[in-house]
């Protein structure tokens, strides 16, 4: 497990070749960077454009070069000024890199006009972020522009196809000790429970760094009974996730805020009712609460270990017996919280 | 509410210790007039509290006017004659000098630094305690500093991270104001950590001195393309544990 959560899954390679024709096969100039390393590819680079422009230009629209060849190549086709020859998809990556790299000012002198929004934005995004992860550590640069393209994609385009990609971005970036706190941000603010799973595979890798960065991020997502002696740490989070994902949501807190933010809660009026949430965030919680205001009356009012007791009881009595919780149900709290806490014994009819 | 061993006190029976009019008067009438109740352990212990929070608001005011620039992490930038940066961007102190020659190196040479607000905070709350704490006990209580944010927080300002609800926001609080429709491409926009100066004033690393409506602006002109969601408040504190370091004060003396 040292290394698999690093490497693209099959589903992933077949997303990135539906996007992108081509994308799975090694372009030249790919292959000359691989094979040979970047100074011998820039230096190809230059001799084909002083040879053969329109070849160099082509080989740089190829839909399947790699979003790092592109990138080292970058200061060299902003030199020879051949920007506004190339394909959209490379000109929107020029703007959005020197936007990252905070050489806006410089972009008025390309010519170039792309949107910062729409398909062709997306797709630009997608092409970095994909084709350019598995590079993840070229320059400091680079990967500021990796983790800018996520964040856009996570937070403007709500894209869940690259969820994997940027969960293993995290994971890489908190090996080398780097920033994560702004990837980690806009994973959770997709809220999706996805995240959850994708966080909780790094439980079983034997990195030290990896284990224990999912073990804290899980934590932070409410994530309960991780250190049971002699049990897995990813199966106790399988069981958990099982029991309790129906009726988790995500909050508004953050890294940025405070040092210990509860990133998503177990909505526990949810579980007690047995009842899916709508949607995971916590004006769906607030309606939720509404509107079952009634049958939620005396269950609110208690303390939150006693709710997480009553709620963890309905649940498992729910899944066995639905007339008996149906009947339980009816009792006054009182009469469900002596059942639940085992005073009287397990519920019978 | 003011408890001082116990008991209640009037604002009239702590008065003299607090001269009318100064930065000393506008706290303890605010801890005063709190919904929580705050409780000391005598009237030293109030005072270190007080002194503290009005240190902490002078050292907002001098770190807003020290030059020191604002840069996200990955290019955050320190005096590596005192401080190592490390990968995430945090400040660590290099192991062959003083906490607190680092600490005021920050003030003095203010241009040779840039970070996010987060770590201004932190280094506003350091500048504070060297200024009532004797160097030597400076040095061996903050002997292994990081600047960054509340990841990498020193257990003695370990409250300071942690957000508790509250109504009662006072003067050397810290405060946050949250930009929930964030730009994408400024993530560092998504919040602004601030110390709470009192009469309505606020410091945030990158926006400067302002009230809350000149905050709240400064973020909504940070909002993704097309959200009319505004940046607000939070109704929480990060407060130091003056307690424990008036503890570790007086056992110094």
């Amino acid at each position: 497990m040292e290394s698999q959560p690093f490497k693209f899954i099959h589903k992933e390679v077949i997303c990135m070749q539906n996007r992108f024709p081509g994308a799975g096969t090694i372009g030249n100039l790919d292959m000359i960077r691989i094979r040979s390393g970047n100074e011998k590819l820039k230096a190809y680079f230059l001799k084909t454009m002083q040879t053969n422009k329109e070849k160099a230009v082509s080989l740089l629209n190829a839909e399947n070069l790699s979003f790092a060849t592109f990138y080292i190549l970058m200061p060299q086709i902003l030199d020879l000024n051949v920007a506004s020859e190339l394909i959209e998809r490379d000109k929107a990556a020029v703007l959005f890199c020197l936007r990252i790299l905070s050489h806006a000012d410089d972009t008025p002198m390309l010519n170039l006009k792309t949107p910062e929004n729409g398909d062709l934005y997306r797709n630009t995004l997608e092409w970095i972020l994909l084709s350019g992860s598995k590079e993840t550590g070229l320059s400091d640069e680079f990967d500021r522009i990796l983790e800018a393209a996520a964040v856009v994609l996570l937070r403007q385009y709500r894209d869940t196809e690259v969820l994997p990609a940027v969960v293993r971005m995290v994971f890489y970036r908190n090996r080398k000790g780097m920033y994560i706190q702004d990837l980690v941000w806009a994973l959770f603010s997709l809220k999706d429970t996805r995240v959850l799973s994708l966080i909780a595979d790094f439980l079983k890798s034997r990195n030290k760094r990896d284990a224990e960065l999912a073990e804290n991020l899980l934590k932070h997502a409410s994530c309960q009974g991780l250190e049971q002696k002699g049990r897995p740490k990813y199966e106790a989070y399988i069981s958990w996730f099982k029991e309790n994902s129906p009726y988790l949501y995500f909050t508004d807190e953050t890294f940025h805020q405070t040092s210990d933010p509860l990133l998503c809660k177990v909505n526990l009026e949810a579980k007690y009712l047995c009842r899916k949430l709508p949607q995971k965030d916590e004006e769906a919680v607030e309606a939720f609460a509404d509107a079952d205001r009634v049958r939620l009356s005396s269950f609110s009012g208690l303390d939150n270990q006693v709710k997480a007791m009553l709620a963890e009881y309905s649940r498992r009595l729910y899944l066995r017996n639905r007339r008996q919780w149906n009947r339980w149900m009816e009792y006054p709290i009182e009469k469900q919280i002596e059942i639940a806490s085992g005073g009287r014994g397990e519920h019978n009819d | 509410m003011i408890k001082i061993a116990g008991k209640v006190v009037e604002l009239q029976d702590i008065g003299r210790d607090f001269p009318r009019g100064g930065v000393e008067s506008m706290i303890i009438q605010k801890i005063w007039g709190a919904e929580e109740s705050f409780e000391y352990s005598s009237i030293d212990e109030l005072r270190f509290e007080v002194e503290l929070r009005k240190s902490t608001i002078e050292a907002a005011v001098e770190l807003n006017s020290s030059g020191m620039g604002f840069a996200i992490f990955e290019k955050s930038r320190c005096n590596t004659d005192y401080w190592k940066r490390s990968p995430d961007g945090g400040f660590v102190l290099k192991s062959n000098v003083r906490p607190s020659d680092a600490i005021r190196d920050i003030y003095k040479n203010g241009s040779l630094y840039a970070t996010e607000c987060a770590t201004a905070i932190m280094i506003v709350f350091y500048k504070a305690v060297l200024t009532l704490y004797p160097d030597a006990l400076y040095d061996k209580v903050f002997s292994n500093i990081t600047l960054m944010n509340w990841h990498h927080i020193d257990p003695v300002f370990g409250s300071i991270g942690l957000m508790k609800n509250t109504k009662d926001f006072l003067p050397g609080d810290r405060g946050y104001f949250i930009n929930p429709d964030v730009d994408p491409l400024t993530p560092h926009w998504q919040g602004e950590n601030v110390i709470i100066l009192g009469g309505g004033s606020y410091y945030g690393h990158g926006i400067g001195i302002k009230n809350a409506e000149a905050i709240i602006e400064a973020l909504n002109q940070n909002r993704a393309r097309g959200s009319n969601k505004s940046a607000y408040m939070l109704k929480k504190v990060g407060r130091v544990n003056y307690r424990k370091l008036f503890r570790t004060a007086k056992s110094y003396h």
